[in-house]
């Protein structure tokens, strides 16, 4: 929750200084970003190819594991195809890269500025830090309503850390483990399908 | 698409090597610092967009409408991966 909050606070910053036209806007718009997109890209794969936990935790998983992010994915991906019938303001694809954000709002809203502009960016800002209240207040009743697993769905790519002390909770420890891998197997998943919606 | 995959993939590869390097674990002030400076940028380019900022409304309700309908169709398919693979299991 405070990465969240720390993160919309520079957004808002930004925000006041460029409607205030303290700072020349060029800044944003030049291939500055892009080159900062690709290198905070490097460093998140850094931090996956220096992670031992990781590789010895896949190591010894079972495979049926594997359809609880799969199932995150597929129902995302219906989810907001299905809900873009009802927008006018966004296309099918469009609102399909807004949700396979899975809730990893800093990656995934910073992608969709640079493919599709601004307005879609913070579109995909709100939606996906949504996504994470959404997981975090409502896991208890998720997890009553819909069973073991929906909690770690909702979680989206947030279940390796901002909603993991929560999963634990409602769960169970049991639990911890499957919701590291989901959390893994969907945050991968981010930067590939983004862009690749991105493209239509 | 292409440069995506290479920037995240050569990421892996060099986190591999560096791996024993004691540094290495310092790399997530770095991913921050770089998420700091983005968002920051895509506030500036939201501040100075006269459209975007008069239709703030829209765009937050638009955001947590894309939220809800994704958020549930994955808990749907979850409880459905739950019922026919996991919950006997635990009987």
């Amino acid at each position: 929750m405070k990465g969240a909050l720390t993160i919309i606070a520079f957004f808002v910053l930004g925000v006041m200084l460029g409607w205030s036209g303290a700072l020349p806007l060029w800044l944003s718009e030049s291939d500055f970003t892009l080159y900062a997109l690709f290198f905070l890209l490097f460093c998140v794969g850094v931090s996956v190819g220096a992670d031992d936990t990781l590789r010895r935790t896949i190591a010894r998983m079972q495979p049926k594991i594997l359809l609880i992010p799969l199932a995150t994915i597929v129902g995302t991906l219906l989810g907001s195809f299905a809900i873009s019938f009802a927008l006018d303001n966004v296309s099918a694809t469009e609102s399909m890269a807004i949700g396979s954000g899975f809730g990893y709002y800093s990656l995934s809203s910073i992608f969709i500025t640079q493919y599709k502009g601004a307005e879609l960016g913070t579109i995909a800002l709100v939606s996906n830090v949504f996504r994470e209240i959404f997981a975090l207040l409502m896991a208890p009743l998720l997890f009553k309503a819909f069973g073991k697993l929906a909690p770690i769905a909702a979680g989206g790519a947030t279940t390796m850390d901002t909603t993991l002390p929560v999963i634990s909770r409602v769960c169970g420890r049991d639990w911890i483990f499957v919701a590291m891998l989901h959390g893994f197997a969907v945050d991968l998943s981010v930067p590939f399908l983004v862009t690749f919606l991105c493209r239509f | 698409m292409f440069s995506v995959i290479a920037c995240l993939l050569a990421g892996i590869v060099a986190g591999h090597l560096l791996r024993d390097w004691r540094h290495v674990r310092h790399i997530g002030r770095l991913i921050s610092l770089a998420i700091f400076l983005l968002l920051f940028l895509l506030g500036l380019s939201v501040g100075g967009n006269e459209a975007i900022l008069s239709n703030l409304s829209t765009i937050g309700v638009t955001g947590v409408v894309i939220s809800l309908a994704s958020t549930m169709g994955s808990v749907l398919a979850s409880w459905w991966v739950y019922v026919r693979f996991f919950r006997k299991d635990e009987a």
